[in-house]
């Protein structure tokens, strides 16, 4: 769609500084500059974002939403772009009308109603926890459970014999070694073995 | 509906006023707990094991039961 006879605020700049840049400067920027506030005078604030085309017959841009601004319930911006309600009811438009007067007039309802308006959800209602937690935690015990049974599968069915040195009579023999080489006697291994009755200190 | 100003400054100073006593203390008494619960009984333990250590009873026994590679049990 690019088509340099345009001399619309979106196109002039970018285009023609693109294809022609010895002309944009000078000859389509005053143009441009004065169609640009032509423009804006006929079309809205909430348009603004949107410059649209109507010179040289190629129609009108489609907006899209995501371009327009959004309304975010966020604690870090406590106050969105927008308000929450966009097309307001005509019992909404009467109270907007009523909201120009004296708040003092305005009942407690009315208030709440005006509240809401403009805002989706209060502060205690956005920052509330979401009990997502709960379910976080039973799904990592599930999964916990669910390894110690493949664990007791592996056992079974994966793992061959121990070597031969975990018989009792070898573990046996390597204890009465330790005791001989005296491992630890001071406060640890052979410091709880009674060497003058052959057992273990009382 | 009028609330009091919060406290606009001054926080971290007010934070540090309370918790940095309290850690120094805590660490004190941690390390004195340390000290007085294991390293103490400890070098006891050692110093009461050699009081009455007669190496060579100690290594006779050792050798008699066959640990050593140079000198072999008197039977052998």
């Amino acid at each position: 769609m690019i088509c340099p006879n345009i001399s619309c605020l979106r196109h002039s700049r970018s285009v023609t500084h693109f294809l022609y840049p010895s002309l944009s400067e000078r000859r389509t920027d005053g143009g441009a500059r004065m169609l640009a506030t032509r423009a804006l005078r006929l079309v809205g604030k909430r348009a603004l974002s949107t410059s649209i085309c109507l010179r040289g017959g190629h129609g009108v841009a489609k907006v899209e939403d995501y371009t327009l601004p959004a309304y975010f319930d966020r604690r870090e911006s406590p106050l969105p772009d927008i308000k929450f309600v966009q097309q307001l009811s005509p019992e909404q438009k009467s109270l907007k009308e009523k909201e120009k007067g004296s708040w003092a007039v305005l009942s407690k309802e009315e208030k709440i109603a005006l509240y809401r308006i403009s805002f989706k959800e209060s502060f205690a209602e956005m920052e509330k926890g979401t009990g997502e937690w709960k379910s976080v935690v039973a799904g990592i015990f599930f999964f916990i459970g669910f390894t110690g049974l493949v664990v007791l599968w592996q056992r079974k069915y994966v793992y061959g014999d121990v070597p031969h040195t975990f018989d009792p009579e070898h573990k046996q023999k390597e204890l009465q070694r330790m005791l001989d080489m005296r491992i630890n006697p001071v406060e640890g291994f052979s410091a709880k073995w009674d060497y003058e009755n052959n057992a273990w200190k009382k | 509906m009028s609330l009091a100003k919060p406290a606009m400054r001054g926080l971290l100073a007010k934070r540090l006023r309370f918790h940095l006593p309290i850690a120094f203390a805590l660490s004190l008494v941690a390390a004195a707990a340390f000290k007085y619960g294991v390293t103490e009984p400890r070098k006891q333990a050692y110093a009461d094991f050699y009081k009455q250590y007669d190496a060579m009873k100690e290594f006779n026994a050792m050798k008699e039961a066959g640990v050593f590679q140079s000198v072999r049990p008197s039977g052998e």
